[in-house]
């Protein structure tokens, strides 16, 4: 027999542990009656694997139990808890998006009347007094008429005059209006209580300034009337008329709503987590 | 084989209740195997606090992958088995990422080794009796030098006793690759403690029984 001839480890290995198909293990057990290498292979894998088998058992360092911090969350309570991230998150961009929407609708009620162009607001102001001073008319200096007529502003007289305080101030405006152009300012005045008529002549620059400039202004209106007071009314008119911030409002109750309902979803499910975790805490 | 299964029948209803999620069910099976699983990880990685680290996360994973068994309790201990096998793997490539002094290591795990913690073995044989904390170090050294998938299955086959059909599904591999893994293992096992002259006596006493 020969080297090449001595049974492979793998022969040897299933030989140990009977593995060995009957014709094989003959042939095996032949080889190593005769071969006094093989036999020692054999009886030295026999004693290895006698070795490995006669290893000490450890005793676990310590009980491996899965308690309430290692535990890792049943399969349900982890679809739960990923319900209940999923809905809080939800509920939070929700709040979120109702703060903003809410907040972008005050933003743009507030800033609207400086942002929107003067021409507009200034127009429904003067459609608004217009209305409720119609009957006043007659009580209009015929200077004044033809002051706004001159202005080329065909409503303008009829609104003009119109205005509630208009008896002091068509004739202040007159005068600052015509200021410049002397003479007219004292026709203007007669009509006005005989008191008023110098402090009104002599009207504070500013006034002044500020009426002529918008008469100045290319825009067709003529503003004698103070702002303060008609200013609910115009602003009541404006909401009605031009809202940029009216799609936010819908848009904001929606959210707000959603919110509140995702809100209390995830809540709901906040309890019923805390009801499914506590039998877990039982192994400590 | 050196555990004796628990009669499957008899932790069926605590595997069923575990795969629905029931942490005190499953830790009547951590109790029943614990003991095996440390042991198959020690004697894979050769090393105390790391057998216990790939224990605890081979129970976890197993807790957390229990839906996925399918089939009879008495397929049980395999798939822990082979869930623990994996722990091991993740163990030993974590601990390339941190080389550590393994000669320490060995030394710590001998020295955990006191007589209190030794199992009486069933069946000791002459070297059982004759072998002491000194040897079982060098064995276990001899061990940590295979590859470890060769490791893994001289652990399974010749120190756990499992046989090649359960090796073969706790290492996931086919009937044949266990069989050759193993006598590479053990032939190099053979090499290693015959340099070791850890063989000789044992060989000796072989041959004595034989004649």
């Amino acid at each position: 027999m020969t080297v090449t001839d001595h049974l492979p480890d793998e022969t040897l290995s299933a030989l140990l542990d009977q593995q060995l198909e009957p014709a094989d293990l003959r042939a095996a057990n032949a080889h190593v009656e005769a071969c006094a290498s093989c036999a020692q292979r054999l009886a030295d894998l026999r004693s290895v694997v006698a070795m490995l088998h006669s290893l000490p058992q450890v005793e676990p360092p310590r009980d491996f139990a899965l308690g309430p911090r290692l535990v890792a969350d049943p399969p349900n309570v982890i679809r739960l808890q990923r319900w209940y991230t999923w809905t809080r998150a939800g509920a939070a961009s929700l709040v979120a998006a109702f703060v903003f929407l809410v907040a972008g609708s005050v933003y743009l009620d507030t800033a609207a009347p400086r942002a929107a162009p003067a021409t507009s607001a200034l127009l429904v102001r003067n459609e608004a007094t217009a209305v409720p001073t119609a009957p006043a008319a007659p009580a209009v200096p015929q200077v004044a008429r033809d002051r706004a007529a001159d202005a080329a502003q065909p409503a303008a007289p009829a609104r003009q005059p119109a205005a509630p305080t208009a008896a002091q101030l068509a004739p202040r405006a007159q005068s600052a209006t015509t200021g410049e152009a002397s003479g007219a300012a004292a026709a203007a005045q007669a009509p006005g209580p005989a008191d008023g008529a110098q402090p009104a002549a002599e009207a504070p620059s500013d006034q002044v300034a500020a009426a002529t400039s918008v008469r100045a202004l290319p825009t067709p209106v003529p503003t004698p009337v103070p702002t303060s007071a008609l200013a609910p009314v115009a602003a009541v008119t404006r909401v009605a008329t031009a809202d940029p911030a009216a799609p936010l409002r819908p848009a904001a109750v929606v959210a707000g709503v959603l919110a509140v309902l995702a809100l209390l979803l995830a809540l709901v499910m906040r309890r019923s987590l805390a009801r499914s975790r506590a039998p877990n805490l039982i192994q400590e | 084989m050196r555990f004796v299964d628990t009669d499957a029948a008899a932790f069926e209803p605590a595997l069923r209740a575990a795969q629905q999620g029931d942490v005190a069910a499953f830790n009547q099976l951590v109790h029943i195997y614990q003991r095996q699983v440390y042991n198959v990880c020690f004697r894979t990685l050769g090393h105390a606090e790391d057998a216990a680290d790939a224990t605890q996360d081979a129970f976890l994973g197993a807790f957390r992958g229990l839906r996925t068994f399918r089939g009879p309790a008495t397929g049980f201990r395999p798939w822990l088995l082979r869930v623990a096998v994996n722990a091991c793997y993740d163990q030993l490539r974590r601990r390339q990422r941190r080389p550590t002094d393994s000669l320490d290591a060995l030394g710590e795990a001998a020295d955990e080794l006191s007589p209190a913690e030794r199992l009486p073995d069933p069946t000791p044989g002459p070297e059982a009796r004759a072998m002491g904390s000194e040897t079982a170090r060098q064995i276990q050294e001899a061990i940590d030098r295979l590859a470890p998938e060769q490791r893994m299955t001289v652990v399974l086959c010749d120190v756990q006793g499992l046989n090649y059909e359960e090796a073969a599904q706790a290492l996931g591999v086919e009937l044949g690759t266990v069989k050759s893994r193993l006598s590479r293992a053990r032939a190099q096992l053979r090499q290693v403690l015959a340099e070791k002259e850890l063989l000789s006596k044992s060989a000796r006493l072989q041959q004595e029984r034989n004649t």
